[in-house]
């Protein structure tokens, strides 16, 4: 029938409209050197532009940065959540608190970018002022090279950890009690039940959750534009915010932003078709 | 599943998700309404007020009579009336505008004076409409420079800051030259273009012998301290005690230090101050201008200009007279070493900036500020609750302090401020309405109002020697200024400015914080700037 | 199951700390918004706001003029307006789209996960681009270049979670709408679409939610007050300059408050959909 296709070809359609051409002229800029403050110009440089991700110390270390920050990310926020998921089922006020830990993932980046912002200040912030109640004295939290990428782990663990909670929380209130029953008729207690019936149970979940994570990780910007710019230095530079130092702030580079662009483009890429693949999209066909 | 209950269940949930969406709306309607009513709350218009200062004040006074100069000093009381709302300047000329739209691209210092420059605009102009978008420097810079070069004549006037005169020039901001010789209509018989300070105008407006703005305000860096600690008998006799030497607002860097130690509670118990001084090196463009308050007095000492050459005002004190950068040698390590010396005495160096620094100096936190002029502001409402003549006796200014060079004291506070500009790109009505705007926020009355109201300092000569002038804020303020105005240090404004500063922000950073070995350091940074440096043809030579 | 009371209390002690790690920083957003500006920045930091002030929301007061929530009135608009029609946009899209992979699995696994593949793109990495096409386009700093751009993902997103949804709609139903006579567009028009509301306001609320907290792309696209979101208008405070915490907590608590109820209300459909399926509200 002619109908299904007509149902599908507006979304097609506006879809290669706004991304394919993008693309493809964004991979053409990234061979070229394109100066838009002297005028626009196209200077041919070949691969130069991919090369130069290697030795440039500033790209480098926002791969480090990047990384670190996914790696760390992921374990801290899914241990976490996981955690927060198992304590809170069966725990009076348990609806509240739901709730409760749930509300800074509704909050706009920008938002909380703020809010952190403020609570790191170093001379007047509270964080300071509940280490002082510990004897430690005042962090430079944006200003030292070891804590500032802390800081940004620290935000996004706040605003990512409620994610990860919600899904494996809906996960495990999903596990038919049958299961639980049983597993008690025979005399298991909470250890056994979560280490036996519920972690298997919520495998796939785990999967799901920490490849949306880690996708979402690699894209970080907002945090690190409201906080700490990037500083001390470029130590906080991640690689989103690279590409919009590089492109946005002169547009002297954006054949070099171009590139950089690419190779982001590429690597998320790849995490995405092995989410695909785990996620079995033939299962959401199949049905 | 059969059909029926599906059905009731998508009905049950769907009753249930419309009273929940409905009490959602309610909510998100409830916020607008909020909004805006607060928003016609707030604009009521708050009344004008009126401040009176009097004072006594002892001046020098020189006359000639015949072949003998007579100096006296007499003592005089000055009154001076500021009232919030400046009058707008008498409408002898006014020059046919047809109606427009111009939106003004601001830096956050000079938003709320400009947005004022607006309303009175519009009062004299009502067929012209003003719209001031204020904007962070880091914000601000790239969208101005975008909307140049893509000629897209979005914002039609916007602040230069200083030292990005090239690249704005070369992006495409608009010639004032041109503009005079095409409309001369619209040039204002009062303008008097001379009365702008010419050093300054010279570096922050002209550009190849061209004008291309017109100064909103020249501005550059003081050191403040707490006046009140410095006069303290009980402080001044521990400070001798100490060190030996008399406690007075330093001169020399290595003064500072020895002063800001002093003030610093780790390693002074007695210190009435947490810490000595509010230093901000943070990776912004703060980091630009910093740095040069002390390699400064190091290029334009006497042995400095002996090197180095005399001072070119496009390439600016970071390089020679002929565009090489100097600092990777050992008077650049000197500097260095004398900021690094001071780190120990100030709250959060690398992670404060403007904001920061001017809040742990209103809280009494520190006893020392370098600072711009506008937050003196702040401080008064700090320190002094809003009195600014109880300001005085608290917060005391003086000139940025230098180096000793040859017998000689060597201070070279960084200048800034910001000129008005306009877009090439724009209509001719857009233009003339531009233009206009631009000489009246320059004009000798919004002038002195944008220092009486707004502590942003007077561009013109003319103001400069009114009494008002003088004492509406604070004199100490306004006589520090005027020495210290022909004592300054520059940074670069060529084109590839910009780029020198995303590059070499978290350089800076990197030396002074020690990651990197100094001499390294210096030399890394100095090849990369040289570069940069290297491409700029100097429009006069 | 019986709970017993130690395991409450080591619950208890357990999760306070959370509890107290992810509410502590809203709790100190409103309270920022209530100050008066003098117990912004203290030493010890000020938990109590008292005495209380509303002028960080009216602009009145010591307030800095140009910081004031009354500027915030056509940043508030450009996100709802923004945020609406890319929701509209999406839906329109998203359903037939949807309806077609679920029912006939149009285009197989390849276009899907195409489309699902949308969601990912790293936003400043289509920024350069997009940025020189839509000024060539003249569209820059226009409700329509965020509407367009924000479409693309959500509308991934919405397929995403719609295909689910209507796979749990028993085929039956069409079919009988056929046998009365129904075209396919009256089929979906008339019968599933009405059942799937519920599917489709979830789907109009994530695409709200997105638009609504997009920061990079408003940064990148926009210039002024004609077009850029309330992001945005927060994050031009947030400079090296002079921060005026109160009106920017005040901004932050409208720009939070309408998709924090929103998602709750939603929130069923937003696991449904996130995890593709995998896990029922």
């Amino acid at each position: 029938m002619r109908g299904r296709l007509l149902f599908v070809l507006p979304l097609i359609f506006f879809y290669l409209s706004i991304t394919i051409y993008p693309f493809l002229y964004m991979i053409y800029i990234s061979f070229f050197e394109y100066n838009l403050a002297a005028g626009g110009v196209l200077k041919f440089l070949g691969v130069e532009n991919y090369v130069k991700v290697f030795y440039d110390p500033v790209a480098r270390g926002s791969i480090f940065f990047t990384s670190f920050i996914t790696v760390m990310g992921i374990i801290v926020e899914t241990l976490l959540g996981l955690l927060l998921a198992l304590l809170v089922i069966g725990v009076k006020g348990e609806r509240v608190m739901r709730l409760c830990f749930l509300i800074p993932m509704t909050i706009p980046m920008a938002v909380s970018g703020m809010i952190w912002r403020m609570l790191f200040n170093t001379t007047f912030g509270p964080i300071n002022y509940f280490l002082s109640l510990f004897g430690i004295s005042r962090i430079s939290w944006t200003g030292d090279p070891f804590f500032a990428p802390l800081t940004i782990l620290i935000v996004d663990i706040w605003q990512g950890t409620p994610f990860v909670f919600l899904i494996l929380y809906a996960g495990l209130k999903s596990i038919p009690p049958v299961y639980i029953e049983a597993a008690m008729v025979d005399g298991a207690d909470e250890w056994k039940l979560t280490r036996y019936i519920r972690l298997p149970m919520l495998r796939d979940l785990i999967m799901v959750v920490v490849l949306l994570k880690s996708i979402d990780l690699l894209k970080l910007f907002d945090s690190v534009y409201m906080i700490t710019g990037g500083g001390p230095g470029t130590t906080t530079y991640t690689f989103s915010y690279l590409i919009y130092q590089v492109g946005f702030i002169t547009g002297i580079n954006l054949g070099y932003a171009s590139s950089l662009s690419v190779i982001l483009l590429i690597v998320i890429m790849l995490l995405t078709t092995t989410l695909i693949r785990i996620l079995n999209v033939r299962r959401l066909l199949g049905r | 599943m059969s059909k029926k209950s599906i059905l009731d269940r998508e009905i049950s949930r769907r009753k249930a998700l419309s009273t929940v969406a409905k009490v959602g709306i309610a909510g998100a309607v409830g916020i607008v309404v909020g909004a805006v009513g607060g928003y016609l709350v707030g604009s009521a218009v708050a009344p004008p007020q009126t401040t009176t200062l009097t004072q006594r004040v002892t001046e020098t006074v020189t006359s000639t009579v015949g072949a003998a100069t007579i100096t006296q000093t007499v003592e005089r009381t000055v009154t001076a009336t500021v009232t919030a709302t400046a009058t707008a300047p008498p409408t002898a000329w006014k020059p046919k505008l047809e109606s427009a739209e111009i939106t003004v691209l601001s830096s956050p210092d000079c938003a709320d004076y400009l947005k004022h420059a607006a309303e009175e605009f519009i009062k004299i102009y009502p067929q012209i409409k003003v719209d001031v978008v204020p904007l962070s420097w880091e914000a601000l810079y790239p969208k101005i420079l975008s909307d140049l070069q893509s000629r897209t004549g979005v914002y039609d006037v916007f602040t230069i800051d200083v030292m990005t005169l090239g690249s704005v020039v070369e992006a495409g901001a608009a010639n004032f030259d041109d503009i005079m010789r095409k409309w001369p209509d619209i040039v204002d018989p009062s303008l008097d273009v001379n009365d702008f300070e010419p050093t300054y105008y010279g570096y922050g407006s002209v550009w190849a012998g061209k004008k291309y703005g017109f100064p909103v305000y020249p501005n550059h860096m003081f050191l403040y301290y707490r006046k009140d600690y410095f006069g303290d008998p009980k402080i001044q006799d521990q400070f001798k005690a100490k060190t030996g030497k008399p406690l007075k607002p330093p001169e020399t860097w290595e003064e500072c230090i020895e002063v800001a130690r002093f003030f610093t509670r780790d390693y002074n118990k007695d210190s009435p101050t947490e810490f000595g001084i509010a230093l901000m090196f943070p990776t912004t463009h703060t980091m630009m201008y910093m740095v040069l308050n002390w390699l400064g007095p190091f290029r334009q000492s006497p042995t400095g200009l002996e090197k180095y050459g005399k001072l070119d005002l496009y390439y600016g004190d970071y390089c020679t007279w002929d565009g090489k950068v100097w600092f990777a040698n050992e008077d650049g390590e000197k500097a260095v070493k004398l900021i690094q010396e001071l780190l120990p005495y100030s709250p959060d160096p690398f992670g404060s900036d403007y904001g920061e620094t001017v809040a742990q100096f209103s809280a009494g936190m520190t006893a020392l500020c370098p600072q711009w002029s506008v937050p003196y502001g702040d401080f008064v409402k700090g320190l002094a609750g809003g009195d600014l003549m109880r300001a005085r006796e608290i917060i005391g200014v003086t000139m940025i302090p230098g180096i000793v060079d040859r017998g000689q004291l060597v201070r070279k506070p960084v200048s800034g401020g910001w000129a008005l500009g306009i877009n090439g790109a724009i209509s001719d009505a857009e233009m003339r309405a531009a233009f206009v705007f631009s000489e009246f926020a320059t004009s000798k009355v919004m002038d002195l109002t944008h220092w009486t109201k707004f502590v942003m300092p007077p561009a013109r000569m003319s103001n400069w020697v009114k009494p008002e002038a003088r004492e509406v804020l604070s004199p100490e303020l306004f006589e520090t200024y005027a020495a210290s105005m022909r004592s300054l240090s520059y940074r670069p404004k060529i084109p590839q400015e910009p780029e020198m500063e995303r590059i070499g922000n978290p350089m800076w950073q990197d030396i002074i914080a020690g990651r990197k070995p100094l001499m390294d350091g210096l030399r890394e940074l100095a090849t990369e700037w040289q570069k940069l440096v290297g491409q700029f043809k100097h429009p006069e030579r | 199951m019986k709970i017993a009371p130690t395991r409450i209390i080591r619950y208890i002690v357990l999760i306070l700390p959370f509890l107290m790690f992810f509410l502590f920083p809203v709790y100190w957003m409103v309270i920022t918004a209530i100050k008066t500006s003098d117990k912004w920045f203290t030493w010890p930091p000020t938990f109590i706001p008292w005495p209380f002030t509303l002028d960080s929301f009216l602009g009145s007061g010591e307030v800095y003029r140009t910081a004031s929530l009354r500027e915030v009135v056509p940043f508030l608009i450009n996100s709802i307006g923004i945020s609406l029609m890319t929701s509209v946009l999406t839906i329109t899209l998203a359903t037939f789209t949807a309806y077609s992979i679920s029912r006939f699995k149009t285009g197989g696994m390849r276009f899907l996960s195409w489309i699902l593949s949308m969601r990912m793109l790293p936003p400043i990495a289509v920024g350069v681009p997009i940025y020189v096409i839509f000024y060539h386009f003249g569209i820059l700093n226009t409700w329509l270049a965020l509407i367009l751009v924000y479409t693309v993902f959500t509308s991934s997103f919405g397929v995403w979670v719609l295909v689910s949804f209507f796979n749990d709609i028993p085929r039956e139903l069409d079919e009988a709408a056929y046998i009365d006579g129904c075209t396919l567009f009256q089929a979906f028009t008339k019968i599933v679409l009405p059942i799937s509301l519920p599917g489709i306001v979830a789907v109009f609320i994530i695409s709200f939610t997105l638009s609504w907290g997009e920061f990079l792309l408003a940064l990148l696209l926009t210039y002024d007050k004609a077009a850029q979101t309330i992001p945005v208008f927060i994050g031009r405070y947030i400079t090296g300059f002079q921060i005026a915490w109160g009106p920017i907590a005040a901004t932050g608590l409208v720009a939070m408050l309408p998709v924090t109820i929103l998602t709750f209300i939603a929130l069923r459909y937003l696991i449904s959909g996130l995890t593709l399926g995998a896990v029922r509200g």
